[in-house]
């Protein structure tokens, strides 16, 4: 479409269609920025509630260090706090579940899960005593979320407050 | 071809997807905001805002104001301040439009046709623009403001044929400043003459050469359209006000009753009325039909070095508050001996299944102008 507006006045209205540009522009770069601090925002959060969260009891009293213990107690603390937002997310709540049936003489220092099919998880830490690592097993096995539970016999019948690792695997 | 960078040119099945389109993805308000049509002529600005609606337009507002006179004479604006100060007062009921576009009057325009080679940039059709000067526009062209629009492509890479419209820098320049001071961004302006065209031309491929006649209060203006694009345009002072003078006078009538006497007895009066107000209906109108009828037949008779037809009038098209005077399309028609009728101003603008716009239809015929640039906001 022909248009006899003088160059002047021409440009003045691209400068204003290009401030427009601009001002959507942001607009959409500001709201994607507010759409991914939302999706972070849990995370932060749990994050900051995990750290004021002092030692439960029954951790106090397992043999491992301070420091392990501190580590385990913000893991946990962080999911329970997710616990609501990653309900569904399998492999947390198998963490938890691996977690919660550990008795109070094994200390679990490092945890690795491979997302394989089935899933794999790899819990290492150290058992007081041989029977309290046997049992962990045992009560390992006998939650059907597991399909297989398999720590090395030489671990087994390691020396009290000797080094372990247990590999769990199922559908997770 | 580059030259259709400002084109008007779209394929009518492009046009089609491309309205589709928007109806499905509009452009935000944000990006390309709402604007207006302003029409501005001698004695009123009249203004018009649509909006899309169902599967065309509905008007969001509407309305004339009249300026006071000397503040623009035969369309160039003597009084910048003046203007400003009335288009300020028509942003006050555009509910929150500051955009317009605007129309540029006939008078002063310079309109012509010209054929470019295939293959030619638009920096190039703008110099050949300027070569083309010489001979048909009294002006610089470093003093006027002009741009081209595509009528049509010819086939094997015959180039096209290009409107072109030509105005004094210094008019438009008044027209931009003052929109500017009334705080209104003015977004184009063209020739009085496209912008009706757009509310009556169908942009079909077989649409016929029109000969557009506004029939105004003070003046007629004529233009000839090519598939909806001016070629030609001139102005005759000829217009309704010397008709409503004559007939209040003589027949004593209050100007509601003159209107009325316009409009429901006209050319073809009951057999009881006075013979007095006849005649000077008779006389405008003969007067127009002269002029109508020597720029239908040197138009409808040009020749090529051929021998052939260049500008076949098919039609005659009717447009402006004066046009309402009943029995003129019929009693042009008798003079050109051509299909003549009142334009549809609302064709392009609605369905009426879908919506009845608050303006009738005679009073419709003096917002053509403004329809026009309202429409040039959604691409028509």
């Amino acid at each position: 479409m022909s248009n006899v507006l003088p160059k002047e006045a021409k440009k003045a209205a691209w400068r204003m269609y290009r401030a427009r540009f601009v001002i959507a522009g942001s607009l959409v770069a500001l709201a994607a920025a507010g759409l991914s601090a939302l999706a972070l925002l849990p995370s932060y959060l749990a994050l900051h509630a995990a750290e004021p969260v002092s030692a439960p009891s029954n951790t106090a009293k397992s043999a491992g260090s301070e420091t392990d213990r501190a580590a385990l107690t913000s893991v946990r603390a962080m999911v329970e706090t997710l616990s609501p937002l990653i309900a569904t997310t399998t492999p947390a709540a198998a963490i938890t579940q691996a977690l919660s049936a550990r008795p109070s003489a094994i200390s679990i220092d490092h945890i690795t899960y491979s997302a394989d099919s089935p899933g794999m998880l790899i819990l290492a830490g150290t058992a007081a005593t041989r029977e309290a690592l046997g049992g962990y097993r045992q009560a390992l096995s006998a939650n059907s979320l597991w399909k297989t539970v398999f720590v090395p016999v030489g671990d087994l019948t390691g020396e009290p407050g000797a080094r372990f690792s247990m590999s769990l695997s199922g559908d997770f | 071809m580059q030259l259709f960078k400002s084109s008007s040119y779209v394929g009518s099945g492009a046009q089609k997807l491309s309205r589709s389109l928007a109806r499905w993805f509009p452009t935000p308000a944000m990006l390309y905001p709402p604007a207006a049509g302003i029409d501005i002529s001698d004695g009123s600005i009249k203004w018009l805002l649509l909006q899309p609606y169902k599967s065309r337009y509905r008007i969001a507002s509407y309305g004339e104001m009249v300026i006071e006179p000397g503040i623009v004479v035969n369309g160039t604006v003597h009084d910048v301040d003046g203007l400003a100060h009335a288009l300020s007062e028509v942003k006050k009921r555009l509910g929150g439009v500051a955009c317009a576009h605007a129309a540029l009057p006939e008078e002063a325009a310079y309109v012509f046709e010209m054929h470019v080679p295939d293959g030619t940039a638009h920096d190039q059709v703008i110099s050949m623009i300027e070569f083309g000067f010489e001979g048909r526009v009294p002006i610089a062209p470093g003093a006027a403001v002009y741009d081209f629009d595509v009528i049509q492509r010819h086939d094997e890479s015959e180039g096209a044929d290009i409107g072109v419209a030509v105005f004094s820098r210094e008019l438009a320049e008044a027209y931009v400043a003052a929109f500017d001071a009334a705080g209104m961004q003015l977004l184009s302006l063209e020739v009085e003459a496209r912008s009706i065209a757009r509310t009556i031309s169908s942009t079909a491929s077989d649409e016929p050469v029109t000969l557009l006649v506004d029939f105004g209060r003070a003046r007629t203006g004529f233009a000839v359209l090519k598939l909806g694009i001016p070629i030609f345009t001139s102005t005759v002072e000829v217009g309704g006000e010397g008709i409503t003078k004559t007939v209040a006078e003589q027949l004593s009538l209050s100007p509601e009753e003159t209107q009325k006497f316009k409009n429901e007895q006209g050319l073809f009066p009951d057999a009881d009325a006075k013979p007095e107000g006849m005649e000077a209906l008779i006389g405008t109108a003969s007067a127009l039909a002269d002029e109508v009828a020597r720029h239908y037949h040197y138009w409808d008779t040009r020749r090529n070095e051929k021998g052939e037809r260049m500008t076949p009038v098919g039609r005659v098209v009717l447009v402006g508050g004066s046009a309402n005077l009943k029995g003129l399309p019929d009693y042009l028609a008798g003079r050109v001996q051509a299909p003549t009728s009142v334009a549809d101003v609302w064709r392009r603008v609605c369905n009426f299944d879908e919506y009845i716009p608050p303006v009738n239809s005679r009073d419709s015929l003096q917002y053509a102008t403004a329809a026009g640039l309202a429409l040039r906001s959604f691409s028509v």
